[in-house]
């Protein structure tokens, strides 16, 4: 009886509808199959009305794209900067901040965090998985503390593989004056629930230059491999096991400071290795169809071997996640997670570091809903995450967003967040050597200087309180615009902080030693817009625009001489000015032509022992394809093609500038 | 004949497609016989589900009360896991593939028209699947399905799908 008033309740929703329905449903069946239809693909609902800043990088972008590498994938995303730092290292940060290990991100591979709580950072070089394997990128801009957890500062990043048909089969061959990759792939399945694949990843990267043209000693060699396995099991439940396996040999120049006389620093190529290893668990159950249990675990390994520092560093993860509709219009998620990492370190003359074998912990409470109010086209998200980690105090990060449905085709959203960027391991507690300065000649006893960088164990969580306001707009079907502004408040950060110089002895060399201890005594703002806009001029013709505005404004409570090394570094160093053109066409039913134009503003560094200046510049990309057979594709794919070459980014100073060369290659893929 | 002039042009709006969908999901349901312990009396109701809120879930309704064989078609938009067995045929929109798979975990595959649009997750099971081929909508119907159901698609229907392994 129950289910029958349900049904009878449904018939009073009986919906006008039009006449030319109506008609088409009257027509012979054959009839309608001759009608030509041009459909623009499928608009995805949630994202258009998200309360968050959110672009999703698709399995035909990533393609269309021509990427070899994540970076890759990621660049032109709007709002994000990318830039290519040498040969192997990347500076990737959404909303400024950006450098070799930015910290304010938050970088998932199928749910598992992957930065590093040494540095806070990302070494996007571990990563060699196979482009054809991902499934999407979701790329959301601001805090999204509260869901994603750590880190999740200025923005996150979420890459999704694909799970396993059972029938993959690929080979992908490129090779080019910059690049060379092979990759395999092959998949199958065990009995009727079970399938799974396996990939070989390999690739080689050529050195760049140096500033002065010079090739630099810094080619890679990549090897990667791993398997994915989805298992079902029935009764509505999943079940993902997973693992990658990674050996890289790198090359790097690094910029080598001289304990004796002149000082002078050198520059000293040297082997980096990378190795690692991670393995994962995602069960899963759908206990209604509104409500979803989900548990993940992972161990990660990784070691790190260069001329200033090895590293070896062990993760468990564990995550929790329940979401369920306890009241209509209510849709809750709550979840909780614990995190142990554990290192081993050996420095170097310039980098030391008082405990060699550190443990940190991470573990988070959270709890978010999402109202529905129907009558007013309103869905409004409240939720808070509390965090303790081992350096510093328990946290609560808290976001309130609010959507609003202005008309079908329309709308609004806001928000107001906190974050934070807990402490890592180098800030906490760590020695660093940054820069040796010749003797002065008015000082008779001619002692040497050194600029030393001192961790400090009360370094607390930077903190964030971000606001923000989105607007899209579906026009037609073929026309969308996105426009995001944001004013974000930042306290604690980083700061450098000048103790008396003293005369100690380092490395066998007597200096006066100048101590820059770091400290949380910047703060500031910033502001900015992302605008998108996507039009699909033809069915076969797609444009999109973008263009983000960035200023970042900082300052040191208690300034010093070098305050605005530190400040510069992480404003002056991220693009103001971002915009770019991507057209997409199909030449024909097996011709994929695509064409990028991006600009980019200047960057530089101010800093107390000389400014670095970087210009702004337009550069373009090509990818064109051919599908020669439904298992055969061929493509040649080209990147910042209008210049020779040109410097994408200003390195920290244990490192060296780079070149980036014009980059040219074919690519033939097979698959069976 | 005016109306007939104006489909025959291509339907390149969102809305005009979802129609169009309609009316094949209509038609599917037309040419398709379910056994006959079906329905107790020849006026129950034919119940056509829907799951998801997407433009055909929602145009569904133009629907109501037309008629497969001599039931009047009941258009429901399913909101608790027991009513997914009253479904004789369901209209599955959904971007989830965990969604899915406990969509068809509920319901007896043997004796529901699952109808899905364009959907990335066929291949985890499901009865019919709308697709776009050559510039004109098509349907798959699943080998699988087929070889277990104890429904009868029409051989006019079955001459005009497309037959795919899922």
């Amino acid at each position: 009886m129950n289910n029958l008033n349900r049904f009878v309740l449904s018939l009073s929703l009986l919906s006008l509808h039009t006449q030319a329905e109506q008609d088409l449903i009257d027509i012979d069946f054959e009839e309608l199959m001759k009608i030509e239809v041009t459909s623009v693909s499928k608009k995805n609902e949630k994202l258009s009305k998200a309360a968050a800043a959110i672009y999703v990088v698709t399995e035909d972008e990533i393609r269309r794209s021509g990427a070899t590498n994540i970076p890759e994938a990621l660049f032109l995303v709007p709002g994000v900067d990318v830039t290519k730092i040498d040969a192997n290292k990347w500076a990737i940060a959404i909303r400024g901040f950006n450098g070799r290990f930015s910290n304010k991100l938050l970088v998932l591979i199928d749910g598992r965090s992957i930065y590093t709580p040494t540095s806070s950072g990302v070494y996007w070089e571990n990563l060699n998985y196979l482009m054809s394997d991902i499934s999407r990128i979701e790329v959301i801009r601001g805090p999204g503390a509260t869901l994603w957890g750590t880190n999740a500062v200025n923005g996150v990043i979420n890459i999704i593989t694909k799970a396993s048909s059972g029938k993959e089969g690929e080979i992908n061959a490129s090779l080019g004056n910059q690049y060379k990759g092979i990759g395999v792939k092959q998949g199958g399945e065990i009995g009727d629930s079970t399938k799974f694949r396996v990939y070989v990843n390999s690739k080689k990267q050529e050195e760049t230059q140096d500033l002065q043209g010079f090739d630099q000693d810094n080619a890679g060699q990549y090897l990667q491999t791993g398997v994915r396995f989805d298992i079902e099991p029935g009764n509505g439940q999943w079940l993902t096991l997973q693992g990658d396996l990674y050996k890289h040999q790198l090359r790097q120049q690094f910029s080598v400071s001289n304990y004796s006389s002149p000082y002078t620093s050198t520059i000293e190529s040297d082997d980096v290795d990378l190795m690692g290893a991670n393995l994962s668990l995602l069960w899963g159950i759908k206990t209604s169809i509104d409500s979803e249990l989900n548990i993940r675990t992972s161990v990660d390994f990784y070691e790190h071997n260069d001329l200033q520092f090895n590293e070896m560093r062990d993760t468990f993860n564990i995550d929790i996640e329940y979401q369920f509709m306890p009241f209509i219009d209510h849709s809750l998620i709550w979840g909780a997670g614990y995190r142990v990492s554990r290192n081993e370190i050996d420095g170097s003359d310039s980098f030391t570091i008082s405990s060699s074998t550190e443990t940190t912990q991470i573990w988070n409470l959270f709890l978010q809903d999402t109202w529905k109010i129907p009558q007013k086209d309103l869905s409004l998200t409240f939720g808070a995450k509390i965090e303790g980690n081992s350096y510093s105090r328990t946290e609560i990060q808290p976001n309130i967003r609010l959507s609003w449905l202005v008309s079908e085709n329309v709308t609004l959203w806001s928000a107001i967040s906190r974050a934070i960027r807990i402490p890592s391991q180098v800030e906490n507690d760590s020695m660093i050597n940054i820069q040796v300065i010749a003797p002065s000649a008015f000082d008779p006893t001619g002692t040497p200087f050194l600029l030393q960088l001192i961790g400090n164990n009360q370094f607390e969580s930077e903190e964030l309180t971000a606001y923000e306001i989105g607007y899209r707009w579906f026009p037609s079907p073929q026309l969308s615009f996105d426009i995001t502004a944001f004013y974000n408040q930042y306290e604690n950060l980083l700061s450098y902080d000048i103790g008396d110089a003293e005369i100690k002895s380092i490395n066998g060399n007597t200096f006066y030693v100048i101590p820059i201890n770091l400290d949380n005594n910047t703060e500031g703002y910033s502001y900015g817009a992302e605008w998108l806009t996507s039009w699909q001029v033809t069915p076969r013709t797609r444009l999109r625009f973008s263009y983000s505005y960035l200023d970042i404004n900082l300052e040191d409570t208690q300034p010093n001489i070098y305050s605005n090394d530190v400040i510069s570094l992480s404003v002056d160093r991220s693009l103001q000015h971002q915009a770019s053109i991507w057209a997409s066409t199909d030449l024909s039913e097996s011709i994929e032509l695509d064409l990028r134009f991006y600009y980019t503003s200047s960057r530089s560094w101010e800093r107390s022992s000389g400014d670095q200046y970087i210009s702004d510049s337009v550069d373009g990309d090509l990818r064109i394809a051919w599908q020669i057979s439904p298992s055969l594709n061929l493509s040649i794919v080209g990147q910042h093609l209008l210049h020779d070459d040109n410097q994408q980014f200003i390195t920290e100073s244990s490192s060296t500038d780079s070149l980036i060369e014009r980059s040219i290659f074919f690519n033939a893929l097979y698959r069976w | 004949m005016s109306f007939l002039f104006n489909i025959n042009a291509a339907i390149s709006d969102e809305n005009k497609i979802s129609s169009l969908k309609v009316a094949y999901i209509y038609n599917i349901a037309k040419f398709t016989r379910w056994p006959p312990s079906t329905w107790d009396k020849t006026d129950a109701p034919f119940f056509l589900c829907a799951y998801g809120n997407d433009d055909v879930s929602n145009e569904l309704n133009v629907l109501m009360n037309k008629k497969i064989d001599t039931h009047p078609i009941s258009v429901v938009k399913v909101k608790s896991d027991e009513d997914y067995q009253h479904c004789n045929a369901i209209y599955i929109s959904t971007d989830e593939r965990n969604i899915y798979r406990y969509l068809l975990s509920k319901i007896d595959l043997q004796l529901v028209l699952t109808i899905t649009d364009q959907n990335q997750y066929f291949k985890y099971g499901g009865f019919i699947n709308l697709i776009e081929e050559n510039k004109r909508l098509r349907f798959q119907v699943s080998n699988q399905q087929l070889s277990t159901t104890k429904l009868v698609l029409s051989s006019k229907l079955l001459k005009l799908s497309i037959l795919v392994d899922n």
